[in-house]
């Protein structure tokens, strides 16, 4: 071990926070480096006066008076009450329900959804006569349809869905 | 947290306003000494600790009763204090220029225990004055106050390991500070 390593670890030494292992790699070093071994002994005995200083210091205190006056207007303030949910078990509960709701009710309203009618495919297909429109599974509910026309060529283009948005379509 | 302190919380809570004295009672001076020592003036001090206490009482159904109330109420301290602190860096050149205040000095009979007192005070603040904000508060906590490294992290909202580091450095600094200002501290027996 280096003496710039042990330099800051002795300073961890003199208040016990080491463990038995590195404390006893510091020690064997110590042992060797009077250098580190005086640092370590000035930081054990700064650090005793500095807790002495702070015993023998007196630090204030209210007197009786403005103690009784500073509690009577502390208490005056509106109290904590106790109330059903603070901090109670509930609320990891409370929270896992929650987000239950919202991922089974996005859910609900993504798969429901529909960017056209199935009516629309019911016109359509009473006009065509391809033969290469697919047939339609009819009254299925699950089929949706999106059409395209163009406005200079009149090419139409129908696009079928079923329920997992997978799609076919035909030109007329 | 003892069973005494946990049915006090539970009376203050039921609305028994006299309880919250018997709970805030023994952390008075500690708080006004930590408190003191974070902010460096007796005036502050008394404010943060004023402030850590009514807070308490306004967010007292916030604890968790199975934690300890001491390391709550010095978290809410040293938030206090640290608050005031940004405050008062504000108008710190003026307050810097003050020379301390002793009007918070336990007045005792005896002047000259006042002035051994105030001559201890100030060599504690001159050691304290070279540690940055965070190392002040972690050797405060943890060599002062006698917490453990764990409840200290708590207490900073840091980590474990950021405490070890700042409490290496504050050593460190105050060894040379003392070394330098007061080598006599350093002398005697081990």
């Amino acid at each position: 071990m280096r003496c710039t390593k042990v330099g800051k670890l002795a300073a961890l030494l003199a208040g016990n926070e080491l463990s038995a292992k590195k404390a006893a790699k510091v020690r064997t070093h110590l042992e060797k480096c009077a250098a580190c071994r005086r640092m370590a002994d000035e930081t054990e005995r700064a650090l005793r006066a500095a807790k002495a200083m702070a015993r023998a210091e007196e630090a204030g205190d209210w007197t009786a008076a403005e103690w009784w006056t500073l509690l009577k207007n502390i208490t005056a303030e509106k109290p904590a009450r106790k109330t059903a949910w603070a901090g109670g078990p509930l609320k990891p509960v409370l929270a896992g329900a929650l987000a239950l709701f919202f991922i089974v009710a996005g859910a609900f309203l993504f798969l429901g959804r529909s960017p056209v009618k199935t009516d629309a495919r019911a016109g359509l297909r009473a006009s065509s006569q391809n033969p290469a429109q697919p047939a339609l599974p009819s009254g299925n509910p699950d089929v949706s349809s999106v059409t395209i026309v163009s406005k200079k060529t009149g090419l139409k283009i129908i696009w079928f869905y079923n329920k997992n948005f997978e799609g076919e379509g035909y030109g007329k | 947290m003892d069973e005494k302190e946990k049915d006090l919380v539970e009376r203050v809570l039921n609305g028994d306003l006299s309880a919250f004295e018997p709970l805030i009672a023994p952390y008075r001076k500690p708080l006004l000494g930590l408190a003191y020592r974070i902010t460096r003036n007796p005036e502050d001090a008394k404010e943060a600790a004023q402030e850590a206490f009514l807070r308490a009482f306004k967010y007292l159904n916030r604890f968790d009763v199975e934690k300890s109330f001491k390391s709550w109420i010095f978290q809410i301290l040293v938030h206090a204090a640290r608050n005031d602190q940004i405050k008062k860096r504000k108008r710190e050149s003026l307050l810097m220029s003050e020379p301390l205040k002793t009007s918070a000095l336990a007045t005792g009979e005896d002047p000259e225990r006042g002035q051994a007192d105030g001559e201890i005070r100030s060599r504690l603040m001159d050691c304290l004055d070279v540690l940055s904000p965070r190392e002040r508060e972690v050797f405060l906590l943890r060599d002062i106050e006698d917490m453990d490294i764990r409840e200290s992290a708590r207490i900073l909202k840091c980590s474990a390991i950021s405490v070890r580091v700042h409490l290496s450095a504050a050593r460190k600094k105050l060894r040379v500070r003392i070394k330098d200002r007061y080598p006599e501290l350093l002398e005697g027996k081990r």
